[in-house]
């Protein structure tokens, strides 16, 4: 099959990948369309390569519309896709339709050579076999040819994999540098780059990566296993520290502490370190959650008890209803009826997905007390939207404060920083507020008329 | 009422000459050894089946003479009649002047059927849905506790017919319970489970579902004043108020609603009964609430369609083919002309754990009269003493009594056919569900034909002084054979149940809906209890005074 063959695709008509030969000859062939593939698709282009990127046309354009609020990878992405430095193209049926473009060529044609073949595993555990693209990779005639997976899979199963393909230069690169809101930076500067490899001390055959490398704050290489177990073992390790912080805060509400304050002195200890102590709502996302999930079938399948963990997620999944149950109690239940104002929506400040966000549970408890819900989230407001476009008691606002005239409370789920509160606007209504993210400040909340309780803090 | 004929309007089987020629059979020596040696097609003809119920009666000390006779007698007290009065409401308890409509609650909602200016029916259904919508708020997570907090158990506190019925059903039913929510049965006076239960149980997830149709049943009222004050305790620590705390944690389910307002149920949480279902009859109703919550309001209605399949059966099908009263007639049989005045249900299944209990107060207190519906005293034998365990168990306890001791006792062994299909790791399973099966089968075929069951048994008894390895047989049995015990089989066989008794009431010409004789009893324990908090008192006669002097003493 020859690379024009693949416009003979019948779902997914593709134009000649080898069209455009003005930036660089070295193709770099990424199949997935998470936001992790995208990412590595823009970063990849602003170095300088071409980029062929394989993934079914729908999902990846519904993505690129749900990561609409990372706007510098947006931009960079329509820049690139223009100019063609990328070029995305539907995911044939099958790994060897993929492989067969580029090695079945003419031995005059110079725009044939590829430089690394990158799979964004969870995008494409749905559309190919797990044997047949191993089979596909191992039929290759390009067996020297780099070949890298990401994504998050049940510990050891990447390193499975690796030992399946028949090829040397086999890698795994977790992205736990990504940060949702800032993913092309975070990637073009990553805080940790680990990378697995099947054979020892080959990461040379990634020179093309190398700028990356260069730019991570820390880096570690080490066998397929290790970094697999390493990856989860540091997600998981955050999940704690969030679980423990949200545990700690039950018990300051009770002894009148701001587990705010708290969280910041315990940050100053070298030993405990800031990251990951702020109290709030739990941890949503894809990452932490899906990695947990993981970890528990990793441990089911070994028979392996792993309370802590378990104590983990269920305190994270409790978590995401404490709010309600703050609100049930201020009103001591009588909450049928009622309006009430939603700020944020995503699962953090600053991202627009919704995933795992504590906004549905809530959303689905408020409605089944008949309660009118005011949301806004600027940035989640496309994906809450789409979710729930049948909820008559779903109202999206545009405006934080124009409504809260018609509200008996408010909830904060996710409220950016840089937005200022307008305290003053706030205290004309004066109502409570049930601040699930901690997002006020002690003198914010000093300065209501109203109400105020936060998770493991109150006025 | 309708117009069709309370109970007490119908001719009494006793005077039919059916009875003396039924009294003149059984007189005969009765041996299942010669019946089954003399007519190897029996068995052919003395089983019948029904939807997933499968009846071997041939182990009865039967012929066809004397199932000829018995539906005769069956006739002659036009038991038709006295099914068509039980089915259209009419006041067949007499005593109390009602009708007895159980059948009603799973009535289908395009069925009709008005008594009096009551549609049935609407009523039935409005409740039904109820029951729905307050199980699914369970279940769901959006019932919440005093602080907010979804539940996690439900106590269902409850005596006699409010604790029995739902307690068998769920036990049965846990393999269709699809929520982590636990159902708990609270029903002793002294409150040694509520004691037990608490210990374990967090105030703030914790819903009590108060079962009493009077809502006056002091065993009932003085659990849940336990239940509320254990609530209290915690509430008030978390600023939850009492009215909070009634609010949302209590279900009332009651025929009084006047008392549960009193006693505080929030009249959104209150579930209606009405006046003509008996508490032993109730659990189709919203007594049925906790197998609802434990099972999901779909699995209950396929319980309720399971008991309707029955209810046509036995309102449809010839007498000659027809379970309940096929049962029913065998056990006045026993009872009345054999004399057997001991029976005992045996299922071989764990999960029929309570059926035993269930069916004790079913049988008992519905058919332990010695009057007839015009208050003449019987003379001929009513009820047997009922009682059962797990067959297995009994094997280990008292099949001794039943093999080799001196009182005649007939059986019901129930069993699934089965079971453990929709495992995937369960060889193992089945093979002890395979065991259990065939004890059962073995058990009755001793119990029927005694040493002659194995062929060289009697060879073992070589002198008298053997004879303590002799087993006499002739213990009369019935096999009940359930395809798979699902929420619809289940339905069908207690309600099998309930028009057994409804038939062996129609034949004794007695009221099996009012139990007047556990009235006496609750107003002489007022009595002593007033007694025993005063000083002195020789109220009593001797004993029960010296009793309680001793009691005083060391209280």
């Amino acid at each position: 099959m020859s690379a024009d063959a693949i416009n003979t695709h019948k779902h997914k008509p593709a134009p000649n990948p080898f069209h455009n030969t003005a930036i660089n000859t070295n193709v770099f062939v990424l199949v997935g369309h998470s936001i992790e593939a995208i990412t590595s698709a823009v970063v990849l282009a602003s170095l300088g390569h071409a980029v062929h990127l394989y993934a079914d046309k729908d999902i990846l354009a519904q993505q690129l519309q749900q990561y609409g609020f990372e706007h510098h990878l947006q931009a960079l992405w329509q820049m690139y896709d223009q100019q063609q430095q990328i070029v995305s193209y539907g995911l044939p049926k099958s790994a060897d339709e993929l492989i067969q473009c580029y090695e079945v060529a003419n031995d005059n044609d110079e725009r044939k050579s590829v430089a690394l073949y990158w799979l964004f595993l969870d995008s494409i555990s749905s559309v190919w076999l797990e044997d047949s693209w191993i089979t596909a990779f191992n039929h290759s005639h390009e067996q020297a040819l780099p070949l890298i997976m990401s994504g998050i899979k049940q510990l050891g199963a990447v390193a499975a994999l690796s030992k399946l393909l028949q090829r040397a230069w086999v890698y795994y690169l977790p992205f736990v540098f990504l940060k949702d809101g800032d993913a092309y930076s975070s990637m073009l500067n990553p805080s940790l780059w680990l990378l697995g490899e099947k054979t020892p001390n080959s990461s040379h055959h990634l020179h093309m990566l190398q700028p990356l490398m260069q730019h991570a704050r820390a880096t570690h290489h080490a066998d397929i296993a290790t970094i697999e177990f390493a990856r989860s073992s540091i997600m998981a390790m955050l999940a704690t520290r969030v679980s423990f912080m949200n545990e700690m805060s039950r018990l300051a509400d009770s002894h009148q502490v701001d587990i705010q304050q708290v969280s910041h002195i315990m940050g100053l200890d070298e030993r405990v370190g800031s990251s990951y102590l702020q109290a709030g709502w739990g941890f949503g996302g894809n990452t932490l959650p899906t990695e947990l999930l993981q970890l528990q079938q990793s441990s089911e399948a070994q028979s392996l008890a792993m309370p802590l963990l378990q104590s983990v997620i269920h305190i994270n999944e409790d978590q995401k209803e404490l709010i309600f149950r703050k609100f049930w109690q201020y009103f001591d239940g009588f909450i049928d009826n009622k309006t009430v104002m939603i700020w944020g929506g995503s699962y953090k400040a600053g991202s627009g997905r919704t995933a795992e966000s504590a906004i549905h549970p809530l959303l689905a408890l408020l409605w089944s007390y008949n309660i009118r819900t005011l949301v806004y989230s600027d940035k989640a407001q496309t994906e809450l939207a789409a979710l729930y476009k049948q909820q008559p008691l779903l109202e999206l606002i545009n405006n934080p404060y124009q409504q809260l005239n018609e509200a008996q409370a408010i909830f904060i789920i996710s409220w950016l920083s840089e937005n200022r509160l307008d305290i003053a606007k706030l205290n004309e209504q004066a109502m409570p507020i049930f601040d699930g993210q901690n997002a006020l400040s002690r003198t914010q909340i000093d300065g209501l008329v109203g109400d105020y309780m936060g998770i493991g803090r109150a006025k | 009422m309708n117009d069709i004929k309370g109970n007490n309007r119908y001719s009494s089987a006793r005077n039919s000459k059916y009875w003396q020629q039924l009294q003149e059979l059984a007189a005969q020596p009765w041996s299942l050894d010669k019946l089954f040696t003399q007519d190897a097609e029996r068995t052919s003809r003395f089983s019948t089946q029904a939807g997933a119920l499968y009846m071997d009666y041939s182990k009865q000390c039967i012929d066809d003479t004397v199932l000829a006779a018995l539906l005769s007698l069956a006739d002659s007290c036009d038991l038709s009649g006295r099914i068509e009065s039980l089915l259209q409401g009419a006041m067949v308890n007499t005593s109390e002047e009602r009708a007895a409509l159980h059948t009603a609650l799973r009535l289908p909602v395009n069925a009709k059927l008005q008594v009096g200016t009551q549609d049935v029916v609407t009523d039935v259904h409005q409740s039904l849905a109820r029951v729905a919508r307050l199980s699914e708020r369970v279940r769901s997570g959006i019932w919440r506790g005093f602080s907010g907090k979804a539940i996690t158990d439900v106590v269902n506190i409850g005596v006699g017919g409010s604790d029995l019925g739902p307690l068998m059903a769920t036990t049965a039913l846990d393999e269709w319970a699809d929520t982590a929510i636990e159902v708990h049965f609270v029903s002793n006076m002294d409150g040694t489970q509520l004691d037990n239960l608490l210990k374990h149980l967090n105030p703030e997830t914790t819903l009590f579902i108060i079962s009493s149709k009077s809502f006056g049943t002091v065993d009932t009222l003085s659990n849940a004043k336990t239940a509320l004050s254990w609530l209290l305790a915690t509430a008030k620590l978390r600023a939850g108020t009492e009215d909070s705390v009634l609010r949302r944690h209590f279900i009332g389910i009651s025929a009084n609603s006047e008392k549960m307002s009193a006693w505080g149920i929030h009249p959104e949480h209150q579930l209606q009964l009405w006046e003509w279902v008996g508490g032993r009859f109730s659990l189709w109703s919203a007594i049925g609430l906790a197998i609802a919550i434990r099972i999901g309001i779909d699995g209950f209605k396929a319980l309720l369609a399971g008991a309707h399949s029955m209810d046509e059966h036995f309102a449809q099908a010839d007498f000659a083919e027809n379970l309940p009263v096929l049962l029913g007639l065998l056990a006045v049989w026993n009872s009345t002309f054999l004399q057997v005045n001991a029976h005992t249900v045996l299922p071989y299944d764990g999960r029929l754990e309570y059926l035993p209990s269930y069916l004790t107060q079913l049988e008992m207190e519905s058919n332990g009269k010695s009057v007839t519906l015009h208050g003449e005293r019987l003379d001929y034998d009513t009820c047997p003493i009922l009682w059962g365990e797990i067959g297995s168990n009994a094997q280990h306890a008292f099949y001794q009594l039943l093999h080799q001791g001196t009182q005649q006792v007939s059986c019901d062994f129930i069993a699934c056919v089965r079971r453990y299909s929709d495992k995937a790791t369960n060889a193992s399973l089945q093979q002890q569900h395979e065991l259990s099966l065939a004890n059962c089968l073995a058990q009755s075929r001793v119990l029927a034909f005694g040493n002659a069951a194995i062929a060289d048994a009697d060879m073992q008894i070589a002198s008298d002084a053997d004879k303590y390895k002799y087993y006499r047989g002739n213990q009369p049995s019935t096999t009940l054979l359930i395809d798979e015990l699902t929420p619809h089989s289940l339905g069908a066989l207690i309600a099998l149940y309930e028009h057994k008794v409804y038939v062996m009431a129609s034949i004794w010409d007695i009221n099996p809906f009012d139990q007047w004789g556990v009235e006496m009893g609750k107003q002489m324990a007022e009595s002593v209890h007033a007694a025993m908090q005063q000083e002195g008192g020789e109220q009593f006669d001797s004993s029960t005074n010296q009793l309680l002097q001793h009691i005083k003493l060391l209280s």
